[in-house]
């Protein structure tokens, strides 16, 4: 069977064969369809290539398209062969009498994706930038892309960027937003090079009236970019601009708001402000009425832009347009409420609860979930419409429908703690509704309550012990509201809640499996035995009053994602550089977040804007001892690492402080946590990693141990890819023979470096340089023990001409490992306080990099480096700082601390040894110093 | 940017693919059928597998996917992938599995000149044509099958409405219409409290046209002189409260005159979407009566009162509610022309009328029998109410047009101009 298979497979190629070397055009066309054909479905037709090759050659430009379609497809696969049709290309590049034919080359041209076509290519492309027909300009400016994604250097080397900005000036409008989406392309590459000016304003704002949808975007997405400099042109880019919000293209609208919303901040006049606001708003409501898909997408938007300017549906009419209809998909009916939050106020409240009311008496449960948290912060947010919002609560809750009490007592729960004293006559409401809380996110808010109420809830104890009946089997949230909860009430109550407080405190200590909760037992118990009062003042201490103000999105975050605004970014909620991972780094970060995995996935849904997944209960619970939570902030910052987020959400604090509005809104929790992935995947943002210069190791005039010269090392230690490897040039320097027989070996180290592998089998001929890597073993049992300062290894390299001995001076950095386990702030902070200061430890750094201007970019480009903030503080002395902490291969811990003053910035390195104190501000001062 | 686009039958067989850039890994279109094929209930438009965002659609009957790795603004994406999809059906006249499989060098050759390195380039179909060499070979089939329900059947006057576009402009017969067809659809939402006033009210409208017209003339639309643009306006004259046009078209003179200057492209193509928000007379009033008759059965008697006049008529008006869980069974009361029916699994009532008369009232009366013993909840699960109809040659809006001047052609012997109105509901919902 295979073998006639085979035949029939290898005939089939031949008769093709046959038909291409055929006289006739339109035989030939009809093969080469076939080919094509079979190509779409897979086939291997990659033996045809010289046979196709051979028809390239021919005056008919339909034949040629075909050819050219074949050859694209196959480029990258038989580079060597591609450049055979090189040649027909040129000619083809050169035929003056067909624009079409000119830039159909270049096109394809730019296609072959192999280094060596840059040789060729960039004769014909010069040519074609210089073209006189529009349609050979416009595809000159993509191929030039294609180039730098081929070899960025090679393509600066021949200053095609350069011709890049040329082209902003051309009549073409095409050729101008071509030029532009290249531009900005190799802008996310290699960072921001080009500088607005009044002159290319002016074009591109010229060329923005003229070209395509697809160009608008381009320019506008440029502008939003590069803001001029002079605030008249500002104000001039915002009129010629503010007529592109009436476009149809949804994603022309949501350039055109981003480019204005930026350029509004540098609009000092109130009138002004007021009046671009106002052209804004018709249009983002007019979003709401295309496909599903893109209203998702728009009211994402819409509500960063509702925070950044709160102004622009202030008119009061606007919350009608975000009621949810009937047949709206649920996503985004759930996002329509959160609009309706953040829009509703004192004139529109009651409207507004008349209409939730409504859909809390809809099917779909989650959606009805939402209308209900929605009237608990409408209550924290409006005070004096507290009342009404209460009112409709309680309504809610004598429905007994099952879902609507359980969230209803998660959001009173948050009211409550609000407006303490006020609402206490309702809570026999929810007490008479127990039966219905079948969840751990409800039954952890009742239980809250009936511990902060002990005094006025007659049954306390009794709540409490038919809560604890089935202790084991709760989730953790649960048994931690329980301890505390018990704790309150014995603390109110003593002798009644005796027996109770006994029992809860036996179940946590002896029969919970979870550590973080036996240990949260022991200190309660100890605390109630020893210092009753102490316990007192501690547990049962006043609350901060929450407010809706948490669920902000920080300022810095949020202007960030206004410069992404209409990107997945926007969606995600997530800060573009917070997730500076590049592409090849994206798997291990997958990797670290294993655990994570479930809620990523989820994630990944629900940005995509059509699944919005329910978030029953904390799934992932990573518990954290934080005993004496005193200065854990209840509201987390949206923009902390993932994983503190989890953490701050999981602990379900000591003093009872409870949870904020913000942690109990599934919403907000959804929206934080896993969706750095989707950042990780699109992130424009280069890893900042600094790469240790190359030290010379051998020069040509060392000898060996047998007495020869010849041969040249440079090279340094690297961390590629979270590994540790050993780069090496190895030049020959001699005229006649070759070097070849290379191993290498390393003196015993403190850090238990040696070489994995040995190097390959190789030989480096006279005058020739070779670069190796080699791939370097961490002993990580090497435990705890302080390398001398500076590190340097001692290492022999064997080669044919003798034994070379030289030693490799190590920086740190390379050394410096990403940690896959959380961040223990308490801990480190408690470290930092253990370890005594010393003059030595302060070091001015001399030589900071004018890139680093802002102590967030510090931060990230310290990230990059596997250098992890923790938190930011203020020294003894009242100056800012920033604290950073790092773990050394053989698991030592570093803590950095870095101070601003006068302009000076001084680190302060703490370590249990010593000797990494100079390493670490050696190689932090190294790091900062990097442009 | 983008990188692949590739279009796969419902099966998962490859129809086409292209790469704009990197290598065409087989494995990518795979991943995205397995993905699709294995997604716990419909997967979302946009997801994420593996560095790879996919953008999809199912149309006919086929998977139409862009995906990039970079970051895109999804807007972008999805206003690309339409508009590719419209300038095959402008080319293939009907967009279908075969039509696409008989023409792929051409689509191929489509996809080249409209994307360049994943950057769009050139998307509408007069554009493109001057670059593209290929012919379709237009694949026959009944019109019918092709048209999307709106399109009633009574109103399509020509089969020029299914026709590929580029035949008609490049074979040189004399004999092809001069035709151009006018729509101007209104697109309703409408929320009744149950009280039956109106709670919030709008109307997304857009006019579309499609022109078969030698030489793409340059068009003179001038639409009602009461039209207000922006802000509110007063009873009896339309206000617009917002509007947006698209390329195609010079809005210049909008403000002043009502009129636009339209260079229309080949084929299918929007002029403008309006949005009016605001009072304006619903076309329906919904009343609802809902009666314990005893504790196992509630009677629930529907009025709709048709508000528009009476030489007009709604086609297939569908109106439906939920009914109790409780409901062991529904028996109805309506004139022996209309059909209602009880879906049971889905809890829900349905009342279709055939034709609406404008006008008239009509009413249904609805006996619920219930499984066990109504409590106060149980009324409050009757509803809404919400209707699904068609009004033909008529719109709430009061957008109408004053005439369609063709440049270059005597009003009298010019090309067939179409001109029709449609009111459609989108969401119009009555709270019981």
């Amino acid at each position: 069977m295979s073998i006639n298979f085979q035949n029939s497979k290898r005939g089939e190629l031949n008769e093709l064969r046959m038909e291409l070397l055929s006289v006739k055009i339109p035989k030939k066309k009809e093969a080469l369809k076939k080919i094509i054909a079979s190509m779409t479905l897979g086939k291997d037709v990659s033996p045809l290539f010289t046979d196709v090759l051979k028809c390239m050659d021919t005056p008919n430009i339909e034949l040629k398209k075909l050819v050219y379609l074949y050859i694209i497809n196959y480029a990258k696969s038989q580079p060597d062969l591609a450049i055979l049709a090189v040649n027909t290309f040129r000619k083809d590049a050169r035929e003056r009498s067909n624009p079409l034919m000119r830039g159909l080359a270049v096109r394809t041209m730019g296609c072959i994706g192999v280094e060596s076509i840059i040789d060729y290519i960039c004769e014909p492309l010069k040519d074609a930038l210089n073209d006189e027909d529009p349609y050979v300009r416009k595809t000159a400016a993509i191929s030039i892309i294609k180039v730098y994604d081929i070899s960025a250097e090679r393509c600066e080397e021949l200053e095609f960027v350069d011709s890049l900005v040329d082209l902003l000036s051309d009549g073409n409008a095409m050729v101008v937003s071509n030029a532009v989406a290249s531009l900005m392309e190799i802008t996310n590459r290699r960072g921001k090079f080009f500088e607005m000016d009044g002159g290319s304003l002016h074009k591109l704002l010229t060329a923005l009236s003229e070209c395509t949808e697809w160009g608008r975007i381009y320019i506008l997405d440029f502008l939003a970019t590069h803001l001029p400099e002079d605030t008249r042109e500002i104000e001039s880019a915002i009129q010629r601009v503010v007529p592109h919000l009436s476009h149809s293209n949804a994603a022309v609208v949501l350039s055109a708001s981003k480019v204005l919303i930026r350029y509004m901040d540098y609009i000092e006049d109130e009138d002004k402000i007021k009046s671009i606001c106002r052209k804004l708003a018709p249009p983002l409501v007019s979003l709401m009425s295309s496909n599903p898909e893109i209203q998702y997408i728009a009211i994402k938007n819409v509500n960063l832009i509702i925070q950044k300017r709160p102004d622009i549906f202030r008119k009061g009419d606007e919350i009608k347009v975000f009621y949810c209809n009937f047949n709206d998909p649920l996503y985004v009916k759930l996002e329509k409420l959160e609009i309706m939050i953040r829009l509703v106020d004192l004139k529109t409240v009651d409207q507004f609860l008349r209409e939730v009311k409504e859909y809390a008496q809809e099917l779909d449960v989650p959606f009805v979930r939402k209308a209900v948290s929605a009237i608990g912060r409408c209550a924290i947010k409006l005070d004096k419409a507290a009342d009404r919002c209460v009112q409709a609560l309680i309504e809610l809750v004598r429905t007994k429908v099952e879902y609507l009490v359980q969230e209803s007592v998660i959001v009173i729960k948050d009211v409550l703690r609000r407006y303490p004293n006020r609402y206490e006559s309702i809570i026999k409401d929810f007490c008479d509704n127990l039966k219905a809380l079948n969840f751990a996110d409800e039954r952890a808010a009742m239980i809250w309550i009936v511990g902060e109420y002990a005094d006025k809830i007659s049954n306390c104890v009794l709540l409490i012990e038919s809560f604890a009946e089935n202790f084991k089997e709760e989730a953790t949230i649960v048994q931690h509201a329980i301890l505390t909860a018990a704790v309150k009430i014995f603390l109110k109550l003593e002798d009644e809640a005796e027996d109770m407080i006994a029992d809860i405190l036996k179940l946590a200590t002896e029969e919970a499996e979870n550590p973080d909760l036996r240990n949260r037992g022991y200190v309660y118990w100890r605390m109630l035995v020893n210092n009753p009062d102490m316990a007192r003042e501690f547990v049962l201490e006043e609350k901060p009053i929450i407010s809706t103000q948490s669920e902000n999105i920080d300022p810095t975050l949020l202007d960030s994602l206004i410069a992404y605004l209409g990107t997945l970014f926007s969606i995600s909620l997530k800060a573009p550089s917070k997730t500076v991972i590049s592409k090849e780094g994206a798997k291990e970060r997958f990797d670290l977040e294993e655990h994570e995995e479930v809620e990523v996935q989820e994630e990944v849904e629900d940005s995509s804007g059509v699944k919005r997944t329910e978030y029953e209960g904390d799934t992932n619970v990573q518990t954290f001892d934080d005993l004496i939570g005193l200065g854990d902030d209840p509201e987390p910052e949206v923009d902390n690492s993932n994983q503190e987020k989890n953490t701050s959400d999981a602990i379900d604090d000591i003093l009872g402080l409870g949870t904020s509005a913000t942690d109990s809104t599934p919403s907000q929790t959804q929206d934080n946590s896993g969706l750095d992935v989707l950042g990780d995947i699109s992130s424009p943002h280069d890893s900042q990693y600094c790469r240790v210069p190359e030290k010379t190791l051998v020069s040509e005039d060392d000898e060996s141990k047998d007495g020869n010269s010849g041969l040249e090392v440079k090279g340094s230690f690297q961390r590629e890819n979270n590994k540790l490897v050993l780069e090496l040039k190895i030049r020959n320097t001699t005229q006649i023979d070759s070097i070849g027989n290379f191993a290498i070996k390393f003196d015993k180290n403190s850090f238990g470096l040696n070489p994995a592998e040995q190097m390959g089998d190789f030989s480096v001929d006279p005058q020739e340089t070779r670069k190796e890597v080699v791939e370097i073993n961490v002993n990580e049992n090497n435990n705890n023990k302080a390398p001398g300062m500076p590190i340097s290894i001692m290492c022999a390299l064997r080669t044919s001409i003798g034994v070379f001995v030289f030693q490799i001076p190590v920086m740190l950095s390379v050394l410096i490992v990403r940690q896959s386990s959380m961040i223990n702030v308490k801990e480190m902070r408690e470290l930092w306080k253990v370890i005594e200061g010393d003059e030595e430890m302060y070091y001015t750094v001399s030589n900071l990099s004018i890139n680093l201007t802002t102590p967030q970019l510090i931060k990230e480009r310290l990230l990059d480096n596997n250098i992890f903030f923790m938190e930011e503080g203020r020294t003894d002395g009242g100056s800012p700082c920033l604290y950073f902490n790092a773990k050394v291969s053989n698991n030592l811990v570093v803590l950095i601390q870095i101070t601003f003053k006068d302009g000076d910035c001084t680190l302060c390195v703490k370590c249990k040894a010593s000797p990494l104190i100079k390493l670490t501000q050696q190689c932090v001062s190294f790091i900062l110093s990097q442009n | 940017m983008l990188e692949q686009f590739f279009i796969l039958s419902d099966r998962g067989d490859t129809i086409i693919t292209k790469a704009f850039r990197g290598e065409l890994n087989r494995k990518e279109y795979e991943v995205f059928f397995r993905k699709v094929k294995f997604w716990k209930g419909d997967a979302p438009p946009v997801f994420h597998s593996d560095g790879v965002n996919y953008y999809f659609t199912k149309k006919y009957g086929m998977f139409f996917v862009l995906t990039s790795k970079e970051l895109c603004s999804p807007s972008f994406v999805f206003d690309a992938l339409y508009r590719t999809m419209k300038v095959f059906r402008d080319y293939l006249g009907v967009l279908d599995e075969e039509g696409i499989r008989k023409n792929f060098i051409l689509i191929y050759e489509i996809v080249d000149e409209m994307y360049d390195f994943g950057y769009p380039q050139i998307m509408s179909t007069e554009v493109v044509k001057e670059f593209v060499i290929n012919e379709a070979v237009v694949v026959s089939k009944p019109p019918s099958s092709a048209k999307p329900s709106i399109w009633n059947k009574n109103t399509v006057s020509s089969s020029a409405v299914t026709r590929p576009v580029s035949s008609t402009l490049s074979t040189k017969k004399k004999t092809k219409r001069q035709e151009i067809f006018v729509d101007i659809f209104d697109k309703i939402t409408v929320l009744f409290n149950s009280n039956g006033f109106v709670i919030n009210s709008s109307i997304d409208g857009v006019i579309q046209m499609k022109s078969y017209l030698t030489g793409n003339p340059e068009l003179r639309l001038a639409l009602n002189d009461n039209l207000i643009i922006g802000g509110s306006g007063e009873m009896g004259k339309s206000a617009i409260t917002d509007c947006s046009f698209y390329e195609c078209v010079d809005p210049t003179n909008f403000e002043n005159t009502k009129t636009l200057t339209i260079t229309p492209p080949d084929g299918e193509f929007l002029v403008m979407n309006y949005r009016i928000t605001g009072e304006f007379q619903t076309p329906f009033r919904v009343y609802t009566f809902i009666d314990e008759v005893n504790p196992f059965q509630l009677q629930m008697v529907l009025k709709v009162r048709a508000t528009f006049p009476g030489d007009h008529y709604a086609k297939n008006t569908e109106i439906k509610f939920p009914v109790p869980k409780s409901t062991s069974s529904v028996s109805f009361e309506a004139s022996p022309t209309q059909e209602a029916s009880y879906n049971k699994s889905e809890q829900n009532a349905k009342w279709v009328v055939k034709t609406f008369q404008g006008a008239r009232e009509y009413s249904l009366t609805a006996k619920i029998s219930l499984g066990k013993a109504a409590e106060s909840s149980t009324r409050k699960e009757i509803g809404p109410i919400s209707m699904n109809f068609d009004i033909h040659m008529f719109n709430v809006s009061g957008v109408t047009v004053k005439y369609l001047k063709i440049a270059g052609s005597t009003s009298k012997s010019g090309p067939h101009r179409w001109v029709r109105y449609v009111t459609q509901s989108s969401s119009y919902v009555a709270r019981t």
